[in-house]
């Protein structure tokens, strides 16, 4: 069992296979060696861990990434396995926006790779197939080109 | 999410992507369609910015190049492009689908100023447009840029004019544009004193040259690209009866070419013949070939050889009175003579493994693309031009070349009603481009495959208007499938119509 603390103070005690699913935490683990000792978790709150920890306990047994080899993994399989998506994940991921990106800053943070491709494939969704005023609308953009670069922009990618 | 959710979250800051750190950015558009990143770039000037990125255009180039049926072989490694070829190459390869091919193409011209095209050779990718001249020049432009002048991979080799026959290899194991162009030059003194007697004329030259064109990268921080030349064989042909050579395939180590063969009795009998082009010295002659003769009238070919990787040969005689043939390499005799009269022994001599003598029904009257490596099945696959039709091949290459057989090797693709008035220009594997003449418009005949999964999107024929080449003033003509590009030559200079997006760069 694994100690975890996350920046709110809630205290998590974790099974140890789950939390290794973070890079952050095995490593740490690895430098502190055998202790009982409870990991500081400075960057996630206690909402998002609870999220966090829920992805990983369900993918606990998910073979490990293919990708721990930057070679092996070519941007096709990457592309291909980001339509790959269960149902489950689909459910997981049906949260607020402001949750979704803490969910990506978090698995950023602790170095879960699945989860943060998951997370951005969730936001690409919201942004497949939409126009631009949509993608704005979606994400609360403020339109910040003047009219003069905008009309570049429109122009650029008609002709590209 | 719905809208509603949103509005409902207690949470006093409002979401923002804009938030996320810019690597966490480019995570999200990794994931995104090119359609989808080309919307995302108007919205912000920070998601303009990530649209332009170079992980994002890598990704895409990577899946434009792999995620069709015929996988497109780059001319180079993506990391070799500059970011703005990544972006233009990526869009030109997804829109060069037929679904996305536009109703409007742009037409380019390049002057020919006084070059006479004898051949020519659109390469794989519709970048390079290979001219071999009369006079024994090999010349090239560059048709990703707007203008492009004439560039000299061999310089001119003859005063007089001579009949040029090219054909061209591409080594697809090398990651930079690697060809082999193999040249046949002939050449006849006819005498004109004694016309009754057409032995009389003087075969001046018979050779065959093989060079290797490669893509070069200058590294001086331009990463401008361009093409060299290097011999690597040539050799000649007797000049005792050998003729006109009228076809070439070249696939690896392999040469095989069609010629009519003269003789005393100023018949002009047709042989194929097959040898490793890479072991003979100075002459063909005494050399080990395979020979196929064919006892077909003259007046009936010139026939189209193609060499396949699985050691197997396809011929066709292009009009009635012939056929379509595979034959395996293997299973024909090798011999180091010259190719013998036909009259003098029997003339079905050599075994095939597969004929279809429907050509005459068929229409069929020759190759119109070139040849597609189709994974899934691991087969080899082109195109042929029908009458009314265009015919799919398939050769599978797991099998062994003696158990190929059945009539399922060919099949039809497309039909249109044009009634004999349209004229192919090229096929790529998904379409065949016809001109017909007198409405002056391109049509499309789009193929299907029997083993094709998406055939909902059907549009059978489409066409193009306002089109203004008149077909007699075309001599030479390509359609490339990769790029979407058409070229079309007339005497005085050759156009070029892009069919999928793409700007061309002024200067790179």
């Amino acid at each position: 069992m694994v100690i975890l603390i996350t920046s709110d103070n809630v205290k998590y005690v974790v099974e140890k296979d789950v939390a290794e699913l973070s890079v952050l935490v095995k490593n740490m683990l690895e430098d502190i060696g055998p202790s009982d000792e409870p990991i500081p978790l400075h960057n996630v709150t206690s909402t998002v861990f609870n999220k966090v920890l829920e992805y990983c306990i369900y993918h606990r047994n998910d073979p490990p990434p293919s990708d721990d080899d930057e070679g092996c993994a070519s941007p096709l399989h990457k592309y291909l396995a980001s339509h790959i998506c269960s149902e489950w994940d689909q459910r997981f991921f049906d949260v607020d926006q402001a949750l979704l990106f803490d969910i990506i800053l978090a698995a950023n943070y602790l170095d879960i790779k699945t989860l943060l491709d998951d997370a951005c494939k969730a936001v690409a969704h919201l942004i497949q197939g939409k126009s631009t005023e949509e993608i704005r609308g979606i994400f609360n953009i403020v339109n910040d080109f003047t009219p003069e670069e905008e009309a570049r922009v429109k122009k650029e990618n008609v002709s590209s | 999410m719905s809208p509603d959710s949103m509005a409902l979250d207690g949470s006093s800051r409002l979401p923002k992507i804009p938030d996320l750190p810019l690597e966490l950015i480019t995570e999200i558009a990794l994931c995104l369609d090119w359609t989808d990143v080309l919307t995302l770039r108007q919205t912000c000037k920070l998601f303009h910015g990530v649209s332009k990125s170079r992980p994002v255009w890598e990704s895409l180039l990577y899946r434009a190049q792999s995620s069709v049926v015929i996988p497109v072989k780059l001319e180079r490694p993506i990391e070799h492009f500059a970011l703005e070829e990544l972006e233009h190459k990526a869009l030109q390869l997804f829109t060069a689908k037929i679904d996305w091919i536009t109703n409007t193409p742009i037409e380019r011209r390049y002057s020919l100023d006084n070059i006479t095209v004898a051949s020519s050779h659109l390469v794989e990718g519709g970048r390079w447009f290979l001219i071999a001249t009369n006079k024994g020049s090999l010349l090239y432009y560059d048709l990703d840029k707007v203008h492009d002048n004439p560039r000299t991979l061999v310089a001119g080799q003859f005063f007089s004019p001579k009949q040029v026959v090219m054909c061209v290899d591409r080594d697809v194991q090398e990651s930079f544009l690697t060809l082999t162009v193999v040249l046949h030059y002939s050449d006849y003194a006819y005498d004109s004193d004694d016309s009754d007697d057409s032995d009389s004329d003087q075969v001046l030259l018979n050779e065959f040259q093989f060079w290797k064109v490669s893509l070069c990268i200058n590294d001086s921080g331009t990463s401008e690209s361009f093409l060299a030349a290097s011999q690597m064989a040539s050799f000649t042909q007797s000049n005792d009866g050998a003729s006109t050579v009228c076809c070439l395939s070249i696939c690896g180590k392999q040469l095989a070419f069609g010629a009519y063969y003269s003789n005393e009795r100023g018949a002009l009998p047709y042989a194929i013949v097959i040898s490793d082009w890479t072991t003979i010295r100075e002459s063909i002659d005494s050399h080990p070939k395979r020979i196929i003769r064919h006892a077909g009238h003259p007046r009936y070919l010139p026939f189209e050889v193609q060499l396949i990787p699985n050691e197997t040969l396809w011929i066709s005689a292009s009009t009635y009175g012939g056929s379509t043939r595979l034959y395996a390499l293997q299973s024909i005799q090798t011999t180091t003579s010259l190719p013998p009269p036909p009259w003098l022994a029997p003339l079905v001599g050599t075994p095939h493994i597969w004929q279809n003598d429907a050509a005459t029904r068929m229409h069929i009257r020759g190759i119109a693309s070139r040849q597609f490596y189709h994974a899934p099945s691991n087969s080899a696959r082109f195109v042929l031009e029908g009458q009314g039709c265009s015919w799919g091949l398939y050769i599978p290459l797991d099998a062994s070349p003696a158990s190929i057989s059945g009539d399922n090797l060919l099949s039809r693709l497309a039909d249109h009603d044009l009634l004999g008035q349209a004229y192919s220009l090229g096929s790529s594997y998904h379409y065949t481009v016809l001109y017909h003449w007198t409405r002056q418009q391109l049509h499309f005949l789009r193929h299907i495959w029997p083993d094709d999964q998406d055939t909902d999107s059907l549009c059978p024929v489409r066409w193009k208007t306002d089109f203004i080449i008149g077909l007699e003033a075309i001599t030479h003509h390509a359609v490339d499938g990769c790029s979407g590009r058409i070229v079309l030559c007339t005497s005085e200079y050759f156009s070029i119509l892009d069919l999928a997006r793409y700007t061309p760069h002024t200067c790179m």
